[in-house]
């Protein structure tokens, strides 16, 4: 009577278990469902594009005005109806590849996405043959799999290694004078490779490299008060974030960036007047740099707001199809008709 | 003086280490291998408390202080300010680094391979040793500045700074002792149960801290960091979950290697590659050729550390493919039939998951260099990237880890297992439900949930079956330690597990300028800026929004996050965040910007779920490691053993 009880019971928790399972696929496809017919949101598409402006963050979390831009043109391109993938396409023409924060299923850029799969593939094939093996041992000793499994496992047991016969049935000592020569050989090799990588790497003197002329020694300096003039622009600190950017700008005479970046940041530091006299030159050299004329055109807009406006105007005819400032831009001109 | 005498200790160090070396080598059972070993970590002992002492008492002479100390830099902050940079955190390596070598000359067993570990121990002594002298010598005499400019900013604002670094270099330094025992495998060929045993210890040893280290350290950029979250998958933070997934396979393939006498080369192998990628993710950190948050520090240590793993890298892997033959399974292991629901299948897919866990981690935070080296466009690899390539795996391996434990070694047959899964698959089955038609789930958590519920019900049921069949007071006994260890381990992890998914689906982010009486709003919170405080305490300035929390219309918390600047360090802000942990749920807030006149903030404020469930969960993982390297006192004493020997040939963890 009881057996029959549980055999019942068992039965009706199979069964029990059975429809669990069902109830939680049908879950697992209305939430399917219902998350394609979700519409895309714009922090969905910002959060898998990069801030052009910050270090690591993203579209989705910056409060640059680069981001702040990104985020109101995905936005209006959403509302026409375009899709994820082309907003992205759409950001990876304007800035290339870096602009995305997973790198493209494209190129080179594909080994990302398929050498892990090869690394998993590699890792179970030693698996995957001793499972065949055991299928195929039990195919031919019929049903009794247990029995050769354990047959196996005492083996095992019993041959708790037996590591200095390993050791000497491996040739005792000339085996081993042979072994010290082999680790002599590759010991010396190690080193070479080693001191080649370092000097290879920048040379092991301590000292900072002597030559001045060189570029790349003072680069990462540059680089280092550009990051720090963004960190003071974000923290607010508007003041600190001009002399930062002074330094970077000092030291990549060449480079523009680091004296757009001062621009606005003087703008931000309410001294727009310095701004405009520290661009207006380089307008004189780079009339058709929209960038240029952006930064000029919001600095002037306080210091001498007609000219600002030209300047902007100008802007909006050079910037190329999409620029994340244009809405911006043309919305403020369009406000102040004139 | 100090200067004169913190370098002495340097060089003494790496005379000693290279007699040590020598000595291992010549005569390892006299007492001057003993001797060198005692030396090794008496030097790099002395040096580190030079240092301190250099910091403590503001001797700006001293290169190291004067650069990285401050007159009103408080006590605390001045004692952890010595791993605050470069040169004085390679001296806490090396006092990890000796610490082991000296522990490892004592515990290791007597036996054949012992002397070639040491002399590799040694010499990764030495060279670290030569390297702090030679490449970052923070002893160096300067002319003294008045004042220091003290840490670095994000490096003094948070207490765990006195303990996320040092745990996280005890468990880096600690891979040292197995990456030296499975190099003295190689030479030797001795791979046996007993040096099994060893390994399983000494990576324990290495593991427990390590874990915990990952843990702070998401805890400590969750609390200075500002943004709300707690893993951005920074090369800082890849370069210390790489290791610790292949530490984590490693511990779980010597549990097979220990069991069946198979893995020996891939044990051996696994043990190598975790203490090469700890020495590639503090080339990577230290040498400022990725770009992270972290990247305090710039320095001429990058070329020589590089050299070091070069040298390390290419004598390991050859002597790996020098070695392979002769610790490969032999001719009857490699046809041993595997039982497909037996445990090792499960320990074997699991070995595979976390392999490629560390691989893709690694690969993700090395592609940009990659693809720049070989003449490539620029890609950025950030965290959807991660995401999408690691919860598959994750989820994969939660599934192996809930279902390993509920087999047996030799297969209990197909029936057997069904029945002890039963249960948990119908909890599993019962949260995907419940959450898709009431909460509304998205799929990617509702598969996560339902693993998690999986993962927590299968430890339950082995914990269950444990104690039914041997008792509850036979886990807390020696022998039962390890099963109790790793049965708590993973219980960790499946929680940490809920805690990631719920704070990965259900974080509520905002960020808002509030002026001085206004409010916002988020997950039910109400927060109100009631005013902006100005303040001054030694050197240095904050600005600390003033802000009331409330719920249902009721005042329940005042929370006051702030903007620190420190001016005698170079003025750039950082972020103070403010954060009132709950059992279900944390409010955190972040000031990013402060009005100069109109006493208005810019607020970032986030309502993230389970995060105090996530700390615990990490807490548990340690935890349980630790109980595990505790367990299991020997049942039957190896030869050659040295005192209380702690060799258990038995039924491992699990």
């Amino acid at each position: 009577m009881s057996g029959v009880r549980s055999v019942l019971a068992g039965r009706l928790a199979a069964v029990g278990l059975a429809v669990l399972i069902a109830l939680s696929c049908a879950a697992l496809w209305r939430s399917a469902q219902q998350e394609a017919a979700a519409p895309v949101r714009v922090q969905d598409v910002a959060a898998s594009l990069r801030c052009p402006d910050c270090q690591t963050a993203s579209a989705a979390e910056s409060s640059s005005p680069l981001a702040q831009a990104m985020r109101a043109e995905i936005g209006r391109r959403l509302a026409l109806g375009w899709s994820a993938d082309r907003i992205r396409d759409y950001f990876q023409e304007r800035y290339g590849p870096w602009i995305l924060r997973s790198p493209p299923a494209e190129g080179l850029s594909l080994g990302a996405w398929a050498l892990p799969v090869a690394v998993l593939a590699a890792g179970c094939l030693p698996l995957a043959r001793r499972l065949r093996r055991a299928r195929g041992a039990a195919a031919t000793t019929g049903p009794t799999t247990p029995a050769p499994a354990r047959h196996g496992d005492s083996t095992a047991e019993r041959s708790q290694e037996p590591e200095n016969a390993t050791w000497q049935a491996r040739g005792g000592a000339r085996g081993r004078v042979r072994g010290a020569g082999w680790v002599a050989a590759l010991l010396s090799l190690a080193c070479g490779g080693g001191v080649l990588a370092a000097a290879l790497a920048g040379g092991p003197s301590p000292s900072p490299p002597a030559d001045p002329a060189r570029d790349d020694a003072r680069q990462p300096d540059a680089g280092g008060y550009l990051a720090r003039g963004r960190a003071l622009q974000a923290a607010g600190d508007a003041e600190q974030a001009v002399l930062a950017f002074e330094a970077a700008a000092a030291l990549r005479p060449d480079d523009r960036a680091p004296r757009y970046l001062l621009g606005f940041a003087l703008v931000k530091a309410g001294r727009a007047a310095e701004a405009v006299t520290l661009l207006r030159p380089l307008r004189a050299r780079h009339p058709d740099d929209p960038d240029l004329l952006l930064v000029l055109g919001t600095a002037e807009l306080t210091a001498d707001p007609p000219a600002g406006r030209r300047t902007l105007a100008r802007f909006l005819s050079l910037a190329p199809e999409g620029h994340p400032a244009v809405p911006e831009v043309r919305r403020l001109l369009e406000g102040n008709p004139r | 003086m100090i200067p004169l005498l913190g370098t002495l200790a340097l060089a003494s160090g790496l005379a000693a280490s290279a007699t040590g070396a020598v000595a291992w080598l010549r005569r390892p059972s006299g007492r001057g291998p003993a001797l060198a070993a005692a030396g090794v970590l008496c030097s790099a002992v002395a040096a580190f408390l030079l240092l301190e002492w250099a910091l403590i008492t503001r001797d700006f002479a001293v290169a190291f202080v004067a650069e990285h100390g401050g007159r009103d830099v408080p006590l605390y902050y001045t004692v952890t300010g010595l791993w605050s940079a470069m040169e004085g955190s390679l001296l806490l390596w090396l006092v990890m680094l000796c610490g082991h070598a000296f522990a490892a000359s004592r515990r290791l067993p007597a036996t054949q391979d012992r002397p070639v570990t040491m002399v590799v121990i040694m010499v990764v002594c030495g060279c670290f040793f030569a390297l702090t002298l030679f490449a970052a010598n923070p002893f160096e005499a300067v002319p003294p500045p008045a004042d220091g400019p003290g840490p670095d900013p994000l490096l003094r604002s948070h207490p765990f700074m006195g303990l996320h670094p040092p745990l996280l270099y005890l468990g880096y330094t600690g891979f040292c002792v197995p990456f030296a025992h499975g190099l003295a495998a190689l030479v030797t060929g001795r791979a046996g149960r007993e040096a099994a045993e060893v390994m399983r210890r000494w990576t324990l040893a290495a593991w427990v801290p390590l874990t915990a280290g990952v843990v702070l350290g998401a805890w400590w950029s969750y609390g200075v960091l500002g943004w709300g979250g707690y893993w951005e998958w920074d090369p800082v933070e890849n370069a210390s979950i790489i290791p610790w997934f292949t530490a984590t396979a490693l511990l779980h393939a010597l549990m097979v290697r220990r069991r069946r006498g198979s893995l020996r080369a891939w044990t051996v192998a696994l043990a190598v590659a975790t203490f090469l990628l700890v020495l590639t993710g503090t080339f990577l950190t230290r040498s400022g050729v990725v770009a992270s948050v972290h990247s305090f520090t710039r320095s001429s240590v990058g070329p020589v550390l590089l050299g070091v793993l070069v040298a390390v890298l290419v004598a390991a892997c050859g002597l790996l493919v020098w070695g392979w033959d002769r610790l490969a399974d032999g001719p009857h292991r490699r046809a041993d039939r595997l039982p497909p629901l037996s445990r090792e299948t499960f320990l074997l897919a699991a070995g595979a998951l976390l392999v490629a866990l560390a691989f893709t981690v690694l690969l993700g935070t090395l592609f940009p260099l990659l693809v720049q080296a070989v003449g490539g466009e620029r890609v950025s690899v950030g965290p959807p990237y991660y995401d999408r390539m690691t919860v598959p795996l994750a989820l994969a391996l939660l599934t192996a880890m809930a279902v390993a434990p509920l087999t047996g070694w030799r297969g209990p047959g197909a029936r057997a297992v069904a029945r002890r899964l039963a249960g948990p698959a119908a909890l599993a089955a019962a949260v995907v439900a419940a959450l898709g038609f009431l909460a509304d789930e998205p799929p990617v958590p509702l598969v996560s949930s339902g693993t998690a519920a999986f993962a927590l019900a299968a430890v339950a049921v082995r914990l269950a079956g444990s104690v039914r069949h041997r008792g509850a007071a036979a886990l807390l006994r020696a022998g039962g330690r390890r099963r109790l260890g790793g049965l708590l381990a993973h219980a960790g992890v499946a929680l940490a597990a809920v805690a990631v998914t719920a704070s990965a689906a259900h974080a509520t982010t905002l960020q808002t300028r509030l002026r001085v009486g206004q409010t916002a709003q988020a997950a039910g919170y109400t927060v109100r800026l009631d005013g902006v405080d100005r303040e001054r305490a030694g050197d240095e300035m904050s600005v600390a929004a003033r802000v009331t929390v409330l719920r249902d219309g009721r005042a329940i918390d005042i929370l006051r996050p702030s903007l620190v600047f420190y001016p005698s360090a170079g003025g750039s802000a950082v972020a103070r965040p403010a954060v009132r942990t709950r059992l279900l749920t944390d409010l955190y807030l972040a000031v990013s910007e402060v009005d100069q006149e109109a006493d208005e903030v810019v607020l970032r404020l986030a309502v993230n779920p389970l995060m105090a469930l996530l700390w615990g969960a990490g807490t548990t993982v340690a935890l349980g490691g630790l109980i595990a390297l505790t367990g299991g006192p020997a049942r039957r004493e190896p030869s050659g053993w040295r005192g209380t020997a702690r060799a258990r040939i038995e039924e491992p963890v699990g």
